[in-house]
């Protein structure tokens, strides 16, 4: 994800290097476009995840590339690691002789905090931490507004042009409850710049007056998946204008890799004939009131099966979710049958602190992976995450092994992914976190 | 160190594998049903003719040691004879998939482009893009392909124009005075090229015989395939037709030796005397529409049916949710998602006992 305009520093994990680190991280700030106080939590967020890299990785050479987005600043760090290392990306992760309550251990939480997300991922032996940090926009005005009777039949096409875009913004934040309107809406201007950027797609409705009838937007989950958020619809007649922007959506991503889309935050006008129901998430929104989630999908392609790994204990609930869902799988039982596993576990955790969600992902399996996942729960939730989540991707059968690690540690299943990974994928959330 | 992001083109890279199903067997099992009625390729279960049919069943293996004719020769002059053209006017390719990448191999270079639908046989699109041309897509009018927009979508990069006819998968058609309103308003601007892949399955009078437009339009291409009618699908071949001077320029992109020697063998058989086979399998296609039209009264499911050997049903659910079920039981059709009609199947005609399974399982699954 590098571009052109991207600045890359080599170094090692050394703390002597902090002072060029956040150098290099204020002066992209404000030659990328971020705000004064942002460019300065930026310099903050760098110091504390090179302190930590620095303590549990002692000079292991590092990449820091900053990147402009469309409407963020992407930095990250990259570098290699042996497995036996891989277990500092453990948030929980501590230095030999250092106390839970050492501040300096918690260094990627404190950066979680002062970004807008952070995300750590695996590949091979290559890590790579992403701190995103998004450029400031005016907020909407709030205004009132009432669905309104079109001017002849609605057309549908891609979202592009910057007046219609923000129209549509202001009129789905006016007209839908906040918790299925994603955040940015309310600064209609970083949505633009995210649409023109190419970071995000959206369909209009526009009658035959050239007024916004209705707003659909997705943008890529995986290499072979989308999310969506919508439809939103702007007429006193729904269910055309809906229908159009979904079948925009599919004749969109229909004959490229796209496999499955799947919704976000999806509105009650979703053709719902047209998606399958996943399951509900029963998430608590950052205020701590109840939001549940629906998930729906919809397949690309016709789905001619898959194998798949289980542990016993999800066995029940997979074959379930199967039977109801009408997907054909291979479902081979994977359990630790008093094997040596070595090594400790990790897990990779993405933060997201508006949606109050930590997402956890297993890079390592580990004898200890119940010990870990219990400091990851309690350190979360100390931290007042409200959702904390895991995705096991069920092609990889030491994934599916974890199961009972999960479960003892108050993870419950809730929602199969079809093809949402390298093979299906089970969320599991943490119950009373 | 393999370096495949500096080796492999940007278009290539963001290219969609096209993943063939899986072979009967694989999906038996995996469905776990005993049987497969495979109506999701628009193939013609009668077939082969019977002449092709004993060709293939005498072919002899001390044969196979000898590399077949490398430009179908012999089939060339019977497709000649056949259409009163010379042979040098076909070429011969390993299915008409193989022609249409030898077509815009022949004609496009980087930053020129192609005009087709958006919603017609997906290979002109993919050839087009996987090989670094732009193929712009015209939106389908009322099922059809819309021949003003086609036009209109035209730049001075604009080297060819796919015409699917009739169009794959909502059968419809353009009749004469269209296409020749077409053919006049390109005026040899462009290469046309007409796909008529299900063109023996047409009864219609008004419907145009691309062959006989060749001598009045130089820079018509003309489509035609064994796989449909002539149910040679598995040995892959099709052919082209063209005036000299087109047909000159796309054999030097065109593989040579890629037609197999029993597929041009068989090839050639299928057209001797094949009067019967065409119309059984005609009344064959005209029967299963009329009863594939009595399920969608019945279960008052909106449908698109025109020419060629297949119906597309709007159903009342994902399309591709509806495959699983139908394959539960036994029935392969295909969901229209990829060709851009989400919550529409393809279904191909086949006999009658085959297609009263399909309505029964149709009935289970939606009454369910
Ligand atoms: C319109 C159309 N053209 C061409 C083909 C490809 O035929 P062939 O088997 O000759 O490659 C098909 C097959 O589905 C088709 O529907």
């Amino acid at each position: 994800m590098t571009d052109q305009r991207t600045i890359t520093l080599r170094l090692h994990a050394d703390p002597a290097w902090i002072p060029m680190v956040q150098g290099v991280a204020e002066q992209c700030g404000a030659v990328f476009g971020l705000d004064h106080g942002k460019a300065l939590r930026l310099t903050m967020a760098v110091e504390e995840i090179l302190a930590y890299l620095a303590e549990l990785t002692p000079q292991t050479p590092l990449e820091l590339n900053v990147t402009p987005g469309a409407s963020h600043v992407d930095t990250t760090f990259s570098f290699a690691a042996r497995d036996a290392d891989l277990w500092a990306m453990n948030i929980t992760a501590c230095g030999a002789d250092c106390a839970e309550e050492n501040l300096q251990a918690m260094g990627l939480l404190l950066a979680a905090r002062m970004s807008d997300g952070l995300e750590a991922k695996r590949d091979g032996a290559s890590v790579l931490l992403r701190l995103r940090m998004d450029r400031s926009y005016p907020g909407l005005d709030p205004r009132r507004a009432e669905r309104f009777t079109p001017r002849g039949a609605a057309s549908f096409r891609p979202a592009l042009d910057p007046s219609l875009i923000k129209e549509a913004c202001a009129l789905a934040t006016a007209l839908y409850p906040q918790s299925i309107v994603p955040p940015d809406f309310r600064t209609p201007g970083r949505v633009v710049d995210r649409i023109l950027g190419g970071e995000l797609f959206g369909a209009l409705a526009v009658d035959q007056g050239g007024n916004v009838c209705g707003f659909m937007t997705w943008e890529p989950l995986s290499a072979t998946s989308v999310s969506f958020c919508g439809p939103y619809v702007f007429t006193a007649e729904r269910a055309a204008v809906a229908r159009g922007l979904t079948e925009h959506l599919v004749g969109a991503v229909a004959r490229t890799p796209v496999a499955v889309i799947l919704s976000r935050m999806p509105t009650e006008d979703l053709p719902r004939e047209e998606f399958e129901l996943l399951g509900t998430l029963p998430l608590t929104d950052a205020d701590g009131a109840s939001a549940p989630l629906n998930i729906w999908y919809r397949d690309m392609r016709e789905d001619n099966g898959l194998a798949v790994w289980t542990h016993p204990e999800l066995n029940a609930f997979l074959h379930a979710e199967y039977e109801r869902l009408f997907l054909m799988r291979d479902i081979h039982l994977v359990s630790h049958q008093g094997e040596q596993v070595a090594g400790r576990s990790v897990f990779a955790t993405s933060i997201q602190p508006e949606a109050s969600q930590a997402l956890l992902i297993p890079m390592l399996d580990g004898a200890d992976a119940s010990d870990t996942l219990r400091g990851h729960v309690q350190l979360l939730a100390s931290e007042g995450y409200r959702n904390i989540l895991v995705h096991l991707d069920l092609a990889h059968g030491w994934q599916a092994a974890m199961a009972p690690a999960l479960l003892e540690n108050g993870f419950q299943p809730r929602v199969l992914l079809p093809h949402a990974g390298q093979a299906d994928v089970v969320v599991l959330q943490h119950v009373g976190s | 160190m393999l370096d495949l992001e500096r080796l492999v083109p940007a278009h290539v890279r963001s290219f969609e594998v096209y993943t063939p199903s899986k072979p009967d067997q694989e999906l038996m099992r995996l469905f776990r049903v005993d049987h497969l009625h495979r109506l999701n390729n628009n193939e013609n279960p009668l077939g082969p003719p019977p002449e092709a049919a004993r060709i293939i069943q005498g072919f002899p293996p001390r044969l196979t040691p000898i590399y077949p004719s490398g430009d179908a020769y012999a089939l060339r002059q019977i497709l000649a004879g056949r259409f009163g053209k010379s042979p040098d006017q076909f070429l011969v390719g390993n299915g008409s998939c193989e022609v249409i990448s030898s077509v815009i191999k022949a004609f496009c270079a980087e930053g020129d482009n192609i005009v087709t639908a958006d919603r017609t046989f997906a290979v002109y699109e993919w050839v087009a893009e996987f090989s670094g041309i732009e193929a712009r897509l015209t939106p389908l009018r009322e099922f059809g392909f819309d021949p003003d927009a086609m036009l209109a979508a035209r730049d001075e990069r604009t080297k060819i124009l796919f015409v699917c006819n009739p169009n794959n998968p909502t059968g419809t058609w353009w009749d004469t005075p269209t296409l020749l309103r077409f053919l006049d308003a390109v005026d040899g601007r462009q290469i046309v090229v007409l796909d008529e892949a299900y063109f023996e399955f047409v009864e219609q009078a008004g419907f145009p015989d691309g062959m006989k437009l060749l001598e009045q339009y130089p820079n018509l291409v003309v489509f035609r395939t064994f796989s449909k009618m002539y149910a040679l699908a598995a040995l892959r071949i099709g052919y082209l037709c063209s005036s000299p001077a087109v047909v000159d320029i796309i054999r030097r992109t065109h593989v040579v030796y890629s037609v197999n020697a029993l597929a041009q063998q068989a090839a050639a058989a299928a057209l001797e005397g094949d009067a019967a086979f065409v119309a059984a399998t005609r009344a064959m296609v005209t029967a299963g529409k009329e009863r594939v039209l009595a399920l969608c009264r019945e279960l008052g499911l909106p449908c698109q049916c025109g020419e060629g050997n297949f119906v597309m049903i709007r159903v009342p659910c994902s399309d591709t949710l509806l495959y699983r079920k139908l394959m539960a039981r036994g029935v392969m059709i295909r969901t229209m998602t990829g060709f851009r009609f989400p919550g529409w199947i393809r279904v191909s005609m086949a006999q009658g006992e085959v297609l009263e399974e399909f309505c029964g399982a149709m009935h289970d699954v939606l009454r369910a």
